[in-house]
C-alpha cells in the first residue's frame, strides 16, 4: 500500500493510505479548505485563519494514536469482553480513521456560528420547543450520500468497510456495544477532536493556554467500568492524571481567554446575522436546507468563500458593512464567570430595563463548546474501577462552569448604555428590590 | 431589541428539589440517578424543564443539565460527592431553598406529576433507571412499538441486560402505562 505524508505544525508528518488520499480529494472534504475552524476570531487574533481541513487531517492522527494506545494496553479485555479478534481490530481502526476524518465535513460557513441557522428536526424531547439539527448530521448525511462509491465500493476495500459504520461512529442513537465504546473517541471528555483542536487553536492565536501533555494522555489511555450501570468507557491511568488535569486546565483557559473571548463573540453575533441575511435573500427561508439526499448538494455549496464574496458585493446588508469596517457591538455589561443568585437576578432586571438598547445578549452555556460534566475517569489499578479527576485534584474539583452573561450594544450607543447601567446598578443596591 | 432572556429558574429549582426529596427514597441519587430522572419527568409525566436529550453512548443524557448541575453544585445548591463505594451522591446544600424558592412557582404547578413520578421510579438504582429511561428513550424518539425490537435494540447497546430482563422491564412499564 502507497502512503502519503502530510506537514503538520501541532503533529509532524501525518500519515494517509492512497485510499483516505481518494476521500481527501473529493470535493466535498476539500470544502474544508474554505471553511475557517474558529469563524471570525482573526478579527482578535489575526493568526487563527486556520480551517476544518486541517483540523480533520489532526483528528485522525490523534484518534489512531488513541486507538493503538488502547488496544496496546488493553487487548485481552477487547478480546474477551467486546469480541474482538486481529481483523476485526484492523477493520475498527479503519473505521476510526475515516469517522474522525469525516466528522466535520458536514459544519456550516464559519462553523459554529452557522449552527443557530439549521432547520429544526421534526419531534423533539426538550418538553418545548423543537431541536436544530446539527453539524453531525449534515456529516451524516454527506457520508451517507455522497461516499460510498468511494468507501463501500472502492477497489482495495478487502474488509468490507461500509459507510453505514462510519456513520454509526458519528450519530447519536442506538449502536453495537463495540460502536458505542469507540465513540468515545469521537465524542466524550477524551475525545481526538478535543484533543487536536485545543493545540491548534492555541497554536494559532499564540496564545501560551490551551496547552496540555498530549503524549501523557495516549500512554495512559485505559477502560474503565461505572460502577453505577456497568457500562465501558474510556479514562486515564492513575499515573496520567496530572496529565488529565493539565487537559482540564488548558480547556478552561481556552474557553475563557480565545472562545469565549468578548469580541471573538460579537463577531459569532455578526456573522450568524450575516448568514441569516443571505439565506433569506438567496433561499426564501433564514435556515441551511436540511441534510436530505434532495438538498444536500445545495447545503455543501455553502462556504466561507461564498459568504465572504456576498459580502463584499454589499448583500449583506449593515451587518456586512460592521464586518468590512470592524465596527462590532460593543460590552457594556458581563456577570462573573460564576454569578450566583443574586448576581442572577441582578442581570434579569437590567436586561428587563434596557431591552430597547439591547443588541444583544451572549450566554457561555449557549456557547458551542459544551462542556457537559468534566471529571475525567481515573483508574485506580488495572481492574476497571475508578474514581474522578475531581478526587485526585483540588484544582479541578474547585473548577466550576463558567455561566457568564454579557450584553451588547451597537458602538454608538456603548458609553450612553454602560453609563446608565452603572446608574442602575447603584439604585437597586441602594434599596430597589430583585 | 432583546425580548424575554430570563434566568432558568425552574431547571435550577428543580435540580435542587429533586437532591431535597429524594434523601426520602432510602437510595444512591448521583449523576445517572439525576439524568434519568429529568427524562422521565419531561418525557412520561410531561413536566416542562426543557432539556434537551441525546442518546449519549449509553442511555438518553444531557450535557446541558450536566453543565447546570455543576454550576448549582459550585453555588452551594447542591452538594455532589464521590461515595467510597463508587459512583455520586448528590444532596441538598446550604442555599438549596433559595434555589427551589426561585422555582417555586414551576416546581409547585408539577408537585403532583413529579411525586407519582417519583413513586413509580423514585426508589430504583442508576442501573435500573437506565434501562428504563432507554427503554422509554427508543419507544418515544425512534417510535419503535414492538417489544420485541425495542428489547433487541437495548440489549444491543446493553449486553449486560439478558434479553428476559429487558422484556420483564418492557412489561412492566406496559403495565403501569408508562409506555
Amino acid at each position: 500500500m502507497k502512503y502519503y505524508y502530510i506537514r503538520d505544525p501541532i503533529h509532524g508528518f501525518i500519515e494517509l493510505t492512497e485510499w483516505e488520499m481518494v476521500i481527501i480529494n473529493r470535493p466535498e472534504f476539500q470544502r474544508l479548505r474554505r471553511i475557517k475552524q474558529l469563524s471570525l476570531s482573526e478579527m482578535v487574533y489575526p493568526a487563527t485563519t486556520h480551517t476544518r481541513f486541517e483540523h480533520s487531517l489532526g483528528v485522525m492522527h490523534v484518534a489512531t494514536q488513541m486507538f493503538d494506545n488502547i488496544v496496546q494496553r488493553n487487548k485481552k479485555f477487547l478480546q474477551q469482553e467486546l469480541n474482538y479478534d486481529d481483523t476485526a481490530l484492523e477493520r475498527q481502526r479503519i473505521l476510526i480513521r475515516f469517522a474522525s476524518l469525516l466528522h466535520d465535513i458536514g459544519h456550516a460557513p464559519f462553523s459554529h456560528a452557522g449552527e443557530e441557522l439549521m432547520p429544526y428536526k421534526s419531534g423533539s424531547n426538550a418538553g418545548e420547543g423543537k431541536q436544530r439539527y446539527k453539524h453531525e448530521d449534515y456529516s451524516i448525511s454527506i457520508i451517507d450520500n455522497n461516499f460510498k462509491e468511494y468507501i463501500d465500493d472502492y477497489k482495495y476495500n478487502y474488509l468490507k468497510i461500509t459507510t453505514d459504520e462510519i456513520c454509526e461512529l458519528l450519530k447519536d442513537g442506538p449502536s453495537s456495544a463495540q460502536q458505542l465504546f469507540w465513540r468515545n473517541l469521537i465524542s466524550s471528555q477524551l475525545d481526538a477532536d478535543r484533543a487536536d483542536y485545543l493545540l491548534r487553536d492555541s497554536y494559532h492565536a499564540g496564545v501560551n493556554y490551551g496547552k496540555y501533555d498530549l503524549k501523557r494522555i495516549l500512554r495512559t489511555l485505559t477502560i474503565v467500568k461505572d460502577p453505577e450501570t456497568e457500562n465501558y468507557f474510556i479514562g486515564i491511568d492513575r499515573s496520567g492524571w496530572h496529565a488529565a488535569e493539565g487537559l482540564i486546565i488548558a480547556r478552561y483557559q481556552m474557553f475563557s481567554q480565545v472562545y469565549f473571548q468578548h469580541t471573538r463573540k460579537a463577531y459569532d453575533h455578526h456573522i450568524t446575522e450575516i448568514l441569516r441575511t443571505l439565506l433569506e435573500e438567496t433561499r426564501g427561508e433564514s435556515v441551511f436546507p436540511p441534510p436530505t439526499k434532495e438538498y444536500i448538494d445545495e447545503y455543501l455549496d455553502w462556504d466561507d468563500w461564498k459568504v465572504v464574496g456576498l459580502i463584499k458585493e454589499g448583500k449583506a446588508g449593515s451587518e456586512g458593512d460592521i464586518i468590512l469596517n470592524r465596527n462590532h457591538h460593543r460590552r457594556v455589561y458581563e456577570t462573573s464567570e460564576v454569578p450566583d443568585i443574586d448576581e442572577l437576578s441582578e442581570f434579569e432586571a437590567i436586561v428587563s430595563k434596557f431591552e430597547d438598547e439591547i443588541a444583544f445578549v451572549d450566554l457561555a452555556e449557549k456557547s458551542w463548546y459544551k462542556k457537559g460534566d468534566d471529571d475525567i475517569p481515573i483508574v485506580e489499578e488495572n481492574n476497571y474501577q475508578w474514581q474522578p479527576l475531581s478526587e485526585y485534584s483540588s484544582i479541578v474539583k474547585n473548577l466550576a462552569p463558567c455561566k457568564q452573561k454579557r450584553i451588547y450594544v451597537p458602538y454608538v450607543r456603548k458609553d450612553r448604555v454602560k453609563a446608565q447601567i452603572e446608574r442602575f446598578r447603584e439604585e437597586l443596591k441602594n434599596g430597589k428590590k430583585l | 431589541m432583546v425580548k424575554n432572556y430570563r434566568v432558568p429558574w425552574e431547571r435550577y429549582g428543580v435540580i435542587a428539589y429533586l437532591a431535597k426529596v429524594m434523601e426520602e427514597y432510602n437510595v444512591q441519587f448521583g449523576k445517572t440517578s439525576l439524568q434519568k430522572i429529568i427524562y422521565i419527568l419531561q418525557e412520561i409525566y410531561d413536566v416542562k424543564i426543557g432539556y434537551p436529550y441525546t442518546l449519549y453512548n449509553y442511555g438518553p443524557y444531557s450535557a446541558d443539565l450536566a453543565n447546570d448541575l455543576n454550576y448549582i453544585a459550585a453555588l452551594k445548591g447542591v452538594k455532589v460527592s464521590w461515595v467510597s463505594t463508587g459512583g455520586y451522591s448528590i444532596k441538598p446544600d446550604v442555599v438549596a431553598d433559595d434555589f427551589i424558592n426561585r422555582g417555586i412557582d414551576f416546581i409547585n404547578s408539577n408537585k403532583d406529576k413529579i411525586k407519582s413520578a417519583l413513586d413509580v421510579f423514585g426508589r430504583l438504582t442508576a442501573k435500573e433507571l437506565e434501562l428504563r429511561a432507554t427503554i422509554v428513550y427508543f419507544y418515544k424518539e425512534y417510535g419503535i412499538q414492538d417489544e420485541h425490537q425495542i428489547a433487541q435494540q437495548v440489549h444491543e447497546i446493553k449486553p449486560y441486560f439478558s434479553l428476559e430482563k429487558i422484556e420483564e422491564t418492557i412489561h412492566e412499564l406496559k403495565e403501569k402505562a408508562i409506555i
